[in-house]
C-alpha cells in the first residue's frame, strides 16, 4: 500500500464520500439493476461499486485497469437509486470514479477522438454531411452484411448496430436561424437546446419541437454558440470538457432573455437540469438564465389543452403505439406521465402499455462498447415486451433508446417504427392542417 | 493464498471465468448486510450439484475452507468468509423446477429469489407467505440456511415451516435428498430437513429446495392504531390475540422510528405518541368483517389514542407506509445502521424496550425500535458512524446487554437473521454448556474437518472482523 499523493482520490472524496459511507450493504440495488440482472456478479451492482469506491479511498486498494473496467460496467440507468432504502445516487459516485480513472490514464485514442474532437470540439455536426451520404447509400448496413465492423473493432461494431433515419446533409443548426418567430404574436420566447445527436443524425425530432412550440405561438431562439450537452463527457469521466461545455451553453443561452430552455433529448436534458448543479452548486436559472423542460413535460403541463384544439378530427383507423421510458427521462427528470398524456391526446394513435416500461435498454454511452454483450442481451429484453404489446410504433424521447432499440428491433427483423413523442405530434398538427 | 494446482482443477470443475482470483473481484464478496468483511482468497461460481460435489471434495482433500453465498443480503455475518478460504456463489442455481398445482408443492433451486418465487406461485392461484424485508433480493437458498421470517409470521409462521424436503451436498461431497420432494406428509425417521433449515451452510450445501404452498386469502383489512404508551400498545397485542384474532401482521413503530418517519416522509404522524401499530387481518370476507369489528372495540378499550382503516389499496398503501420506511428513514439518521433481531415472549415487549430505552441512555447511543410485535421480534437499529471507533466500542457493550436481557427474559438472540458469526459467541448463555456442545458434536459428525462454513453459528474460534 503507498500513500503517494498519487492514490488520494478528491473527486470521489470531495462529491460523494458520505454517500459512499452510508450503503449499508443490504444489496437492495440488486432488484433493479439491469446490468446485475444479466450477470448477477456483484461487480454489477451499485453496492459492489460503493464497496470499491471506499476500498480505494481507504486504500484497501490500489486503482488499476481492472477496477477502471469495474466502473465502466455501469449504464448511469439510476434504477439503483430507485431502490436504495437510504437514498443514495450511486451513479454519481461512479461518474466521480470514472473521472478519477482518465485523470489517472487519460483516455484510449478512440474515446478521446469521439468525446473530446467529436461532442467536445462539435465535430460531429461537421460530419453531418458524411453520415448523411453513408446512411443514404445504405454504407452501414453494407458494412455490417460484409461484417467489416468486427474486423476494425468494438467501436465500430457498435455503430453498425444502430439503425438511423433519413439525414439531411447540412445539420439542423445550419439549416435553421437563430430566431423563429411564430405567425401569431408571440405568447412568450423560449430557447431550444439542440443538442449533437439532435443537429446531426435525429434532425426530424429538433424539426418537431421547434415546429410544434412555433405552431403554439412561441417565439424560438436557438442560439448559435451552444454546443454539446456535455453528459457524455461526464459519463466518460471527462470533467474538465463538461466545465467547458456547461461555460460554453451558460454564456449562449444567458445572451438572451428567455421564458423556459427546451430539450428534447433526454440525456441532454438530465445534463442540463441535473448535472450541471451538481457540478456548478447552482440552479438551471443561474446556470442557463432559464428553467429548463423536456419538450413533453412543457407541452403537457403547459398545453395540453391548446395542443387537444389542433388535433385532427375524423382519424379512421388508429395505429397502436408504446411507449419506452428513457432512464434519464423517467428516473432523472421524473418525466413519465406527460408523454402519456400527449400520446393520449392522439386521436391516429392507440396507447397501449408494455411491459417493465422504465426498465432500460441496455444504451450507456462507453457500457455499449465495453460490455457489448450485456448491452445487447437487455436491449433484446426490451425488443420483446415491445413486441408482446403489438404496436406499430415505439414512442420514446431519447437519442440514445431511439438508436439502440431500433437497431434491436431491425437485427430480429421487425417492423416496428421508433419515433419521438414530439415527432408523432407534429404529425398530428400537419394532419390537421391539411399537410 | 490458495494452491496453483488447486486453483486449476477449480477452472477444470466450473470454466476459467467462474473463477475469480483478482484483488478486486474478490473484495466485493468480504461482505454481507452486517457491514462486516474478510476478503476471501477465490471466489468460484458454480452452476449445479455435481460442480459442487466435486469443489466441496477437492476443498476438503486439501484443507481449504469453503463458504457458500447466495445474494450476500444476510445479517448475521454468515456468508462472510471469516477465517479465509473460498466462497462458492450459488446464485446460478436459479430455476424454479416445478410448481405442482395439484399438490400445492413447488420445486426450486436455491438462488431463485424469493419474490420471484412469490410472483411465479402467485400467477397460478398459490401463495407463499415468507416475506423477509430483503425479499426482492434474498436467494431462497439463503432464507432456507438463515430460517428466515418476515411481517407475516405471526400468523403464517417462517421459512422453515414450508421446507419440506431438501437436496443437500454434504461435506463430503454426497448428495443427499431429505424429507420428500413431492409429498407434504412424512415421518421416516430423524427430520433431516429441518437439521439443514436454518444451518447456514454449516452443515452442507442447499442444491434443491421443495416448499409447500397454500391459498390466499380472500379479503383483508389494514389498521393503524396510535398509542401514548409501549405499556398499552403491548397490552392491546395481547388483548387482540386474547380474543382469538391471530393478525396476519402486527407491527410495532416506537417513538424515534415515528419521528424518523414524520422528518423524512411527512405522513402526519402525530410526533409525541409513544407506539403505533400497524395490524392486517386477512381470511374469509365474512370473517374478516367479523374480527375487524372486535379488533377495533379492544384497540379502543385498551386506550388507543386513534385508530385508522384503509377502506380501499390506496389507503392499505398509505398506512403501510410508517412501517415499510420505517428502516430507510433511521438509516438515513446516521451514516451506519446496525439492525439487531432481539426476540422475546410477546407479552415481555414493552419490558424489552424499556430496556433497550435505558442502554441507549446509558451509551448515549441512538437506538430506534420497530418489528414483529405479534411475535415478540423487535429489530433494534443502533445509529452510528462506523468510522468512529469509540462508539463503535460502544455499540458491541450494548448490543451485548441487549441480548442478556433479552435471555433472561426468555427470549432468543434471533427471531429471523440466524446466528453466522456476530451472534455465535452468545450461543452458550441462550443454550448453555450441554446444548452447544451438542451442536458442535452434530457440526463435527457431519464436517469433521471444519471446512464448510467454519466458525459460524456453534463459534469453534473466536473470529475478529472489522468493518468495511
Amino acid at each position: 500500500m503507498t500513500t503517494s499523493n498519487d492514490n488520494t482520490l478528491p473527486l470521489i472524496e470531495e462529491y460523494y464520500e458520505e454517500q459512499i459511507i452510508q450503503c449499508m450493504k443490504c444489496g437492495m440495488c440488486q432488484s433493479t439493476c439491469p446490468v446485475y440482472y444479466e450477470d448477477s456478479l456483484e461487480t454489477g451492482c451499485a453496492r459492489g461499486k460503493l464497496a470499491l469506491s471506499e476500498a480505494l479511498l481507504h486504500g484497501k486498494l490500489e486503482p488499476n485497469h481492472k477496477i477502471e473496467m469495474i466502473f465502466n460496467k455501469c449504464l448511469l440507468c439510476h434504477a439503483c437509486a430507485q431502490a436504495c432504502p437510504v437514498g443514495l445516487s450511486p451513479d454519481k459516485v461512479f461518474a466521480a470514479a470514472r473521472a478519477e480513472m482518465v485523470k489517472r490514464y487519460d483516455m484510449p485514442w478512440i474515446k478521446s477522438v469521439i468525446y473530446r474532437k467529436l461532442l467536445g470540439q462539435g465535430k460531429l455536426s461537421s460530419l453531418t454531411g458524411a453520415i448523411s451520404l453513408a446512411n443514404r447509400l445504405k454504407l452501414f448496413s453494407l458494412a455490417r452484411s460484409l461484417s467489416i465492423p468486427k474486423m476494425l473493432g468494438k467501436s465500430v461494431e457498435r455503430l453498425s448496430f444502430i439503425d438511423l433515419p433519413d439525414i439531411p446533409s447540412k445539420p439542423f443548426m445550419d439549416r435553421f436561424p437563430e430566431v423563429l418567430e411564430p405567425k401569431v404574436k408571440p405568447i412568450g420566447t423560449v430557447g431550444y437546446f439542440v443538442g449533437c445527436a439532435q443537429n446531426s443524425v435525429f434532425q426530424d425530432v429538433a424539426e418537431a419541437s421547434v415546429n410544434v412550440l412555433l405552431s403554439l405561438g412561441y417565439r424560438v431562439i436557438i442560439p448559435k454558440g451552444q454546443g454539446c450537452c456535455g453528459f457524455p463527457h461526464y459519463g466518460a469521466g471527462d470533467f474538465e470538457t463538461l466545465k467547458q461545455k456547461i461555460a460554453q451553453n451558460s454564456s449562449a443561452f444567458k445572451k438572451h432573455k428567455l421564458d423556459a430552455i427546451i430539450i428534447s433529448c433526454a440525456t441532454g436534458g438530465s445534463g442540463l437540469k441535473d448535472v450541471y448543479p451538481e457540478i456548478t452548486k447552482n440552479d438551471d436559472i443561474t446556470t442557463l438564465g432559464a428553467k429548463v423542460y423536456d419538450i413533453s413535460e412543457f407541452l403537457a403541463q403547459k398545453h395540453l389543452k391548446d395542443l387537444k384544439k389542433i388535433m385532427p378530427k375524423n382519424t379512421k383507423e388508429k395505429i397502436k403505439v408504446t411507449y419506452h421510458d428513457a432512464c434519464h427521462l423517467n428516473r432523472l427528470q421524473g418525466v413519465a406521465s406527460q408523454p402519456r398524456d400527449l400520446l393520449n391526446i392522439m386521436p391516429s394513435y392507440e396507447f397501449v402499455e408494455m411491459e417493465n416500461s422504465t426498465k432500460c435498454c441496455g444504451e450507456g454511452g462507453g457500457f455499449t462498447v465495453y460490455y457489448q454483450e450485456i448491452s445487447t442481451n437487455v436491449a433484446n429484453r426490451k425488443r420483446e415486451t415491445i413486441k408482446n404489446t403489438g404496436a406499430k410504433i415505439v414512442a420514446l424521447g431519447c437519442p440514445g433508446c431511439r438508436a439502440q432499440i431500433s437497431g434491436a428491433l431491425k437485427q430480429d427483423g421487425l417492423n416496428i417504427d421508433t419515433r419521438h413523442t414530439v415527432c408523432l405530434l407534429w404529425d398530428e398538427i400537419k394532419k390537421a392542417n391539411g399537410k | 493464498m490458495i494452491d496453483k494446482n488447486i486453483i486449476t482443477e477449480l477452472e477444470n470443475i466450473v470454466g476459467k471465468s467462474n473463477v475469480l482470483t483478482d484483488p478486486s473481484d474478490l473484495m466485493l464478496y468480504s461482505y454481507d448486510a452486517t457491514q462486516f468483511y474478510r476478503v476471501p482468497d477465490l471466489v468460484v461460481v458454480v452452476h449445479n450439484s455435481d460442480e459442487i460435489s466435486k469443489i466441496v471434495k477437492l476443498t476438503r482433500k486439501n484443507n481449504v475452507n469453503l463458504y457458500p453465498r447466495g445474494s450476500g443480503t444476510n445479517l448475521s455475518g454468515g456468508s462472510i468468509p471469516a477465517d479465509g478460504g473460498i466462497v462458492m456463489e450459488l446464485n446460478r442455481l436459479n430455476k424454479i423446477l416445478d410448481i405442482d398445482v395439484q399438490n400445492r408443492i413447488a420445486v426450486l433451486e436455491p438462488g431463485v429469489v424469493a419474490a420471484t418465487l412469490d410472483a411465479e406461485v402467485s400467477k397460478k392461484g398459490l401463495f407463499y407467505p415468507p416475506d423477509p424485508g430483503s425479499i426482492a433480493v434474498a436467494t431462497i437458498g439463503g432464507c432456507v440456511a438463515e430460517g428466515a421470517g418476515g411481517l407475516r409470521a405471526l400468523k403464517y409462521g417462517t421459512t422453515k415451516d414450508y421446507i419440506i424436503g431438501l437436496e443437500v451436498v454434504l461435506p463430503n461431497g454426497d448428495i443427499l435428498q431429505t424429507g420428500s420432494l413431492s409429498t407434504l406428509k412424512g415421518s421416516p425417521g430423524f427430520d433431516l430437513t429441518h437439521l439443514f433449515v436454518g444451518s447456514e451452510g454449516t452443515l452442507g450445501i442447499i442444491t434443491k429446495i421443495a416448499v409447500k404452498l397454500i391459498y390466499p386469502a380472500k379479503a383483508r383489512k389494514t389498521f393503524l392504531v396510535m398509542y401514548d404508551s409501549v405499556g398499552l400498545a403491548g397490552t392491546a397485542v395481547a388483548k387482540i390475540i386474547e380474543n382469538k384474532i391471530i393478525p396476519s401482521t402486527m407491527e410495532f413503530l416506537d417513538k424515534i422510528t415515528i419521528n424518523a418517519v414524520e422528518d423524512f416522509k411527512k405522513i402526519g404522524l402525530p410526533r409525541d405518541i409513544e407506539a403505533l401499530l400497524l395490524i392486517e387481518i386477512d381470511g374469509e370476507t365474512e370473517d374478516v368483517e367479523v374480527s375487524a369489528k372486535i379488533l377495533e372495540d379492544v384497540c379502543m378499550k385498551v386506550g388507543a389514542r386513534s385508530i385508522s382503516v384503509a377502506k380501499n389499496d390506496a389507503q392499505r398503501l398509505d398506512l403501510m407506509e410508517a412501517r415499510r420506511s420505517a428502516l430507510p428513514v433511521l438509516a438515513r439518521l446516521k451514516p451506519t445502521t446496525i439492525l439487531e433481531d432481539a426476540t422475546v415472549p410477546r407479552s415481555k415487549v414493552p419490558e424489552m424496550l424499556e430496556k433497550i430505552h435505558d442502554i441507549q441512555g446509558k451509551y448515549d447511543l441512538m437506538i430506534g425500535s420497530f418489528g414483529h410485535a405479534g411475535d415478540g421480534n423487535l429489530h433494534p437499529t443502533i445509529l452510528v458512524d462506523r468510522r468512529n471507533k469509540e462508539e463503535m466500542k460502544k455499540v458491541d457493550m450494548a448490543i451485548k446487554e441487549i441480548f442478556d436481557y433479552c435471555i433472561d427474559l426468555g427470549g432468543t438472540l434471533t427471531g429471523e437473521h440466524g446466528i453466522g458469526i456476530v451472534k455465535a459467541p452468545f450461543m452458550e448463555k441462550e443454550f448453555k454448556k450441554e446444548g452447544l456442545s451438542l451442536f458442535r458434536d452434530i457440526k463435527k459428525a457431519l464436517d469433521p474437518d471444519n471446512k464448510l462454513n467454519p466458525n459460524k453459528v456453534v463459534g469453534a474460534k473466536e473470529v475478529h472482523l472489522d468493518y468495511i
